[in-house]
């Protein structure tokens, strides 16, 4: 599993995505782009590449704003990014809620670009996954394997129900196209899985084998999570802090990836088009 | 207008890898040709994000700064300290600094930060449209009013301004920005320059007029400690000085400078 950042420094944009040009649609003109970089029409000046043997995933933290009461303000700070504020509303739902808009409309536009965030969360409670058993995030399946997964989609039934659950959660944070949608986090032996935006196909409901483990559908609440829009290892170094009565996960985003190089030769190249 | 672009692919397959000769146009080439097979299923893509940005990226940076240091000496970034036993002089102590951030395997330091204390400086005085300032083979113009394009830092303010766009000019230039980092303490008109790793094309300073007083790079008993990727998110790198004559510059807690990141992906399926 592979993830491959490619920056170029142009005096010319990339194609604008458009309602109509999108997936393979603008993979076809990126890669044209970067054709024409080498011809010289995209005015490129030069490039970095970052040839990344681990799959990259976001940095997150969630947070519980249950105890927030109504009109009550609170706040959260992300140094160096910025705060969000908000204050509590008349039940958890409505109190999450406000905290996404917050974050989404805020006037600082680092808060609203640089980070994402949900309270729609469901559960999966995990006991004891077997090899070839299947889990369901919306259109994407996730299969359960011996050992450490190899592609996309696999994750490690692991030696205890806490490793399970840890592995599935990594397993949805650093799929390419599920964690666009959706971002885990494990609790012991839980799963929490809260939906950034809505799937395009096939809906968000989360499927398991109900007979061994419990689910929990995805419904509006004010347990919050907070994560970067971008995969990287940097996310990690946001340090969080809070005002008013919000209980984050940790001190800092946890479980970004995706800069750090398997080898130094092989970790950032910089090249002239 | 700058651009500096990011495509983010999640495959099955590496991108081909850079060798001696696989390199510049050539390894770019092997670059769009693979993002084309991508899209015929060869290359096994399973999801990409792109961004469009309209701004510059620069890499975050802090100073540290050795001054009559004695004992333990050095950095601590992200939690991690890295330090050394001062000996011989401030220079020296810095330079040995600085060959233990590079050389750490701690995982909140190894590929994502870099410092170098090889530093030049270039003092700014009433400098006119039209000098031109050669770093290497890399060469600056001042202009007066916003820069449009890359290379270029703006001359119409005062002389502390002036230095705070040639910083920017230095930090945000797609190919000297990977070999200097540019750094000026508020307030000052003078820049200073480090040299992270050798251009391939020269090493020698020159300016086309008096007003850029120019020193040529040497180790100093000052270093710069950098993110290694262009981000915005380098900016949440913490740094602090660590011993007996140890200080970060301006007293930043964080790197600072870092960006382009602020524009939202946009993500899609091969």
């Amino acid at each position: 599993m592979y993830s491959q950042t490619l920056r170029i420094h142009s005096a010319r944009p990339l194609p604008t995505p458009t309602a109509q040009r999108k997936n393979a649609t603008l993979l076809r003109m990126v890669a044209n782009f970067a054709l024409q970089s080498v011809g010289g029409h995209a005015k490129a000046q030069s490039f970095d590449v970052l040839q990344n043997a681990q799959p990259a995933a976001r940095a997150a933290q969630h947070f519980d704003a249950t105890e927030l009461a109504e009109d009550d303000d609170a706040s959260i700070r992300l140094t160096n990014v910025g705060d969000i504020r908000f204050t509590g509303m008349a039940t958890p739902a409505e109190t999450g809620a406000a905290i996404v808009a917050a974050q989404q409309e805020d006037s600082e536009m680092a808060i609203r670009t640089m980070l994402q965030s949900s309270h729609m969360r469901g559960t999966f409670a995990v006991t004891t996954f077997s090899t070839g058993e299947k889990v369901g995030v919306g259109q994407w399946q996730f299969t359960a394997v011996r050992g450490t997964p190899t592609e996309y989609g696999q994750f490690s039934i692991g030696n205890t129900d806490e490793e399970g659950a840890t592995s599935l959660a990594l397993a949805i944070n650093r799929h390419p196209g599920c964690s666009t949608y959706f971002q885990a986090m494990a609790n012991v032996t839980d799963v929490y899985v809260w939906r950034i935006s809505v799937p395009p196909n096939g809906g968000s409901r989360l499927v398991v084998d109900t007979g061994k483990h419990t689910v929990t559908q995805i419904t509006a609440g004010a347990r919050v999570v907070v994560r970067t829009a971008q995969r990287t290892t940097f996310g990690n170094f946001i340090s969080i802090s809070v005002v008013g009565a919000v209980t984050p996960g940790g001190d800092t985003l946890v479980g970004g990836a995706g800069d750090q190089g398997a080898a130094d030769d092989l970790y950032q190249q910089t090249g002239n088009p | 207008m700058a651009y500096s672009q990011l495509i983010q692919i999640h495959s099955n397959k590496p991108l081909p890898a850079p060798t001696g000769t696989r390199k510049n146009s050539a390894l770019l080439r092997q670059y769009a040709n693979w993002l084309v097979s991508a899209l015929a299923g060869t290359a096994k893509v399973q999801g990409f994000e792109a961004m469009q940005n309209t701004a510059a990226a620069k890499r975050a940076g802090a100073l540290l700064v050795y001054s009559s240091g004695s004992g333990t000496v050095g950095i601590t970034i992200n939690g991690v300290n890295v330090t050394v036993t001062w000996a011989t002089s401030d220079t020296a102590s810095m330079t040995a600094t600085v060959a233990a951030v590079n050389a750490s395997s701690n995982a909140l330091v190894q590929y994502l930060v870099e410092a170098s204390n090889t530093r030049g400086t270039v003092a700014l005085a009433s400098v006119v449209a039209g000098t031109k300032l050669q770093l290497g083979q890399y060469e600056f113009v001042a202009v007066s009013g916003t820069p449009t394009d890359y290379g270029q830092f703006d001359i119409s303010g005062s002389n502390t301004a002036d230095a705070a766009s040639l910083v920017s000019a230095i930090n945000q230039h797609p190919a000297a920005g990977r070999y200097y980092h540019a750094f000026a303490a508020s307030g000052s008109a003078t820049v200073q320059v480090f040299r992270f790793a050798t251009p391939p094309n020269g090493t020698r300073w020159s300016a086309t007029a008096s007003t850029l007083t120019i020193v040529q790079p040497v180790a100093a008993a000052t270093g710069c400690v950098r993110s290694i990727n262009r981000n915005t998110y380098g900016n949440c790198i913490t740094v602090a000085a660590t011993g007996t004559g140890a200080s970060i510059t301006d007293s930043q807690a964080r790197l600072i400078g870092g960006a382009g990141n602020s524009v939202a992906l946009q993500q899609g399926r091969a």
